[in-house]
């Protein structure tokens, strides 16, 4: 078992065993706090991922992976030197090289599973694809609804006219 | 803050200059468009709803300025959860200009009566910049503008034609504004109108001051201004004369640490000297900038020696000579680390600060510190190769000393300032 005992079990929401080495698993704060939770059980049982699928839960982890010895991010990054750049390092850019779908998944997964390093770098790479667009090519691009009443739309196209670029 | 070259010159001035602010050896990195990343559309065509929040925190990628303006418009506009994410974001900062100003007004202030209709959005506008405004506002409306934003706004640049007196009512109702430049406002305005006004105004840590503020017509009426008291940095011009300096600026508060005064042409030396004896020692940020018609060359030499603490100066050549340098008026290690010497176009021949004098007060241990000298092109250092041989004799002592102990402060000698 003492070689087992780095492996832990994640079951996604459509019932796929994956099998990954706890300090990966642990990029996930949600997935630490289980297993400090859990204790020695955590080794024994699979530990459910009720809100990820297979292929999702598997695009995380492969981040993961990649990402496991970086160093902890600082205690305070929400300063605006976070915010003044939308630089992505190259291999996850490639990373978020997926179809528009997988990529607002890994953006809810990274949420959800608390992963706050891949939740930046998936929203900095939505913030580049959106900025100089129409609302018509944003919604288009992301498959978004617009829930808008024509009367709504309308009413927020004229008050907020000063802002568009003509 | 960090106290980058660059930083303290646009903070300190009204107008910045465009000058080279490090060699092009060591440029930061200009910030280049982002590439747009490739977008793969996803086969099943399925709906991902992103919650508001996560759209908030895509949105807080990209910086509010004027060129992403369209961008957070374009938000707004795709379904309610990118609404409430995004229409903060762009009410926050409004870029105003002749274009789309009566656009913004329409929809901030829909009536002249304040009760028939309150705009939700007015008060998400923290700052209001009106100073490309030229002919678009009226000295109504930006009164009436300030009244419907007066909850929120912590920022107000005032608009060069259209800001009067009947604009100070509104403007000293909002409580929260943090900073306040005036100093493009073209009519004249008393400064006792102006200090009722910043009586209300307690959270102000930024001001400038109307470049055309009239002098006071009663001068001796003792009553003293009241100052914000977290005021920071106040930038004088105009109407402000030896009296004010007297009487009023010498009770700024301790949390005054930046200042400048320009365009002065009513202070006199004396008093000038006697508000830096008081006010000197909790300075860190000096600039005094040309027309000063009272002053002359040699007037302020003195001025390390009563700004102890000073960490950046900005002066005009006009007013101080190599002597300011010299043991006289540095006689213990002085904190300066920024200098800047500007020389007005119309300085004569007896105008003039060398680079080896500077250089002497450096080796001499007087200014350990030093590591930026900037100089208008005026001052011609670079006219002889004597000259160019002082200045980067210079350059090279201030890199000696920011190897040996590093300030973090971009070092070196730049001598082309334009004016």
């Amino acid at each position: 078992m003492a070689t087992e005992s780095n492996k832990i079990t994640l079951v996604s929401n459509d019932g796929a065993e994956v099998v990954v080495d706890r300090n990966v698993a642990e990029r996930s704060m949600l997935i630490k706090n289980m297993m400090e939770d859990l204790g020695e059980a955590a080794m024994t049982q699979s530990v459910p991922i009720p809100n990820v699928n297979e292929s999702v839960l598997k695009k995380v982890i492969e981040w993961c992976e990649h990402h496991k010895n970086d160093p902890p991010a600082a205690a305070d990054d929400d300063s605006d030197s976070r915010k003044k750049t939308t630089d992505i390092e190259e291999w996850d850019q490639k990373f978020m090289q997926v179809d528009q779908e997988m990529l607002f998944e890994i953006i809810l997964a990274s949420n959800y599973l608390d992963i706050k390093p891949l939740l930046d770098v998936g929203c900095k790479t939505v913030a580049n694809m959106i900025k100089g667009k129409s609302p018509e090519e944003i919604r288009k691009t992301f498959n978004i609804t617009n829930d808008f009443t024509p009367e709504e739309e309308e009413q927020i196209r004229r008050e907020n006219e000063w802002a568009e670029d003509r | 803050m960090a106290l980058d070259a660059q930083s303290n010159w646009n903070v300190e001035m009204a107008q910045p200059l465009k000058i080279p602010t490090c060699p092009s050896s060591q440029r930061p990195i200009q910030e280049l468009p982002s590439t747009v990343p490739a977008i793969i559309p996803s086969h099943s065509g399925r709906e991902v709803l992103l919650p508001s929040e996560i759209i908030s925190h895509i949105l807080s990628y990209i910086p509010r300025r004027e060129n992403t303006q369209s961008t957070f418009w374009a938000c707004s506009l795709v379904s309610r959860a990118w609404y409430s994410a995004s229409i903060a974001l762009l009410y926050n900062r409004p870029y105003l200009n002749g274009g789309n100003f009566s656009e913004f007004v329409r929809t901030v202030c829909p009536s002249k009566n304040a009760h028939i209709r309150q705009s939700t959005l007015a008060v998400l506008v923290r700052k209001l910049d009106m100073g490309e405004l030229v002919h678009n506002a009226s000295r109504s409306l930006t009164a009436r503008l300030l009244g419907r934003l007066k909850g929120n706004i912590e920022e107000f640049v005032a608009p060069q034609a259209s800001f009067a007196i009947n604009s100070f009512a509104a403007l000293s109702k909002c409580t929260k504004l943090r900073h306040l430049d005036l100093s493009l406002i073209s009519a004249s305005i008393s400064n006792k109108l102006l200090f009722q006004t910043l009586k209300s105004l307690r959270e102000l840590e930024t001001l400038f001051f109307p470049r055309s503020s009239s002098h006071d017509q009663e001068h001796n009426t003792g009553v003293a201004y009241f100052w914000p008291p977290k005021l920071y940095a106040l930038h004088l011009a105009g109407g402000v004369d030896s009296h004010f300096l007297r009487t009023h600026l010498v009770n700024a508060p301790p949390s005054l640490q930046r200042l400048s005064i320009q365009h002065c042409s009513q202070v006199f030396r004396p008093a000038l000297v006697d508000m830096l004896q008081t006010l000197g020692p909790q300075l860190q940020h000096l600039t005094i900038r040309h027309p000063m018609q009272q002053l002359w060359v040699g007037a302020l030499d003195p001025v390390l020696d009563e700004c102890p603490s000073l960490t950046a100066l900005r002066i005009s050549a006009d007013f101080v000579s190599d002597k300011m340098f010299s043991a006289l008026y540095v006689q213990s290690p002085h904190p300066l680390r920024i200098l800047d010497i500007e020389c007005s176009p119309t300085a004569g021949a007896d105008v003039g600060v060398s680079a080896s004098a500077i250089y002497d007060a450096v080796e001499d241990g007087r200014l350990p510190d030093l590591r930026s000298v900037r100089v208008s092109a005026h001052l011609a250092w670079g006219a002889t190769e004597g000259t160019r041989t002082d200045a980067s004799d210079l350059e090279e002592i201030l890199e000696e000393a920011e190897m040996e102990r590093p300030l973090g402060v971009v070092t070196g000698v730049w001598w082309s300032m334009p004016d």
